[in-house]
């Protein structure tokens, strides 16, 4: 089983990286590759978007947390969305979807991200 | 073996990519036995978790050695036996704490996924063999009782 990645820029200020096919032992070092390219200090959201992954192994998820960590780090936005049931899954046992910021749906997070916006321009 | 048991067995080399020829066997038992898609899932992720704990501790050295897979059906029960000959290494006795500091970036997440896929896991070491047996019930047979 195969990984593709793609990556696209989310707003003005954000990546968004699609995963498809199997996130595993074998692919998981492709997306590690992506991350350390895609993601730095200056990097203010990153989306992972899930919607075509079949497949997420601990492998896989090490290399999630480890973006997660990046972006904790520079005080910048991590979002997951589009799980599949079978992935969620994965998350729950690991009981690692506290502090993540899961999204079922692309409507679910935009409305996140404008209400972000709104506060900003709110200043609060 | 019992007479309502089927079984296959698999060998393949301790390496990385082989855990893709495991998916495909498994895809074969899941369909040929009409697996739901969950449990068929659940037992993907497991066995890949026990596959790569085996490619990463069991030998020293980088020689491609054996590694014996066999899939049993019965009616109440799906069993995955691993075999391998190498050094001793109980996966089970890795994990205790495994998740409780909630560091994820290191290891014991595998294991704890096995825990929480399959319903028992056994590890014995025989004739200087590993022999690590997981064990999930199947739920149409369940629903059956």
């Amino acid at each position: 089983m195969s990984l593709e990645i793609v990556v696209t820029p989310e707003g003005s200020v954000g990546k968004r990286i699609a995963i498809a096919g199997s996130l595993d032992s074998n692919t998981a070092s492709q997306l590690q590759q992506t991350v350390d390219k895609e993601i730095n200090d200056s990097t203010e959201l990153t989306v992972l978007d899930f919607k075509d992954l079949d497949f997420l192994s601990s492998a896989g998820l090490r290399v999630i947390f480890k973006a997660k960590k990046i972006m904790d780090n520079n005080g910048g936005k991590f979002l997951l969305v589009n799980l599949q049931p079978q992935i969620k899954k994965v998350f729950e046992i690991i009981k690692a979807l506290d502090g993540m910021n899961v999204f079922r749906n692309q409507d679910e997070m935009d409305e996140y991200l404008a209400a972000m916006q709104n506060r900003v321009k709110e200043g609060e | 073996m019992r007479r309502d048991e089927t079984r296959q067995q698999l060998i393949v080399s301790n390496s990385r990519q082989a855990s893709e020829t495991l998916a495909g066997f498994l895809q074969q038992f899941a369909h040929a036995h009409g697996l739901d898609e969950e449990t068929h899932h659940d037992l993907r992720l497991a066995m890949e978790e026990a596959f790569t704990n085996i490619v990463s501790y069991a030998y020293d050295t980088q020689d491609e050695h054996p590694v014996t897979i066999e899939l049993t059906h019965s009616e109440q029960r799906l069993t995955v036996r691993f075999i391998d000959e190498g050094i001793a290494f109980n996966p089970l006795q890795d994990c205790i704490n495994c998740m409780e500091n909630n560091r994820h970036e290191h290891g014991g997440m595998g294991i704890h996924l096995i825990k929480s896929l399959t319903d028992e896991q056994e590890y014995k070491r025989i004739d200087d063999r590993n022999i690590f047996t997981l064990i999930k019930y199947y739920t149409q047979a369940k629903q059956r009782t």
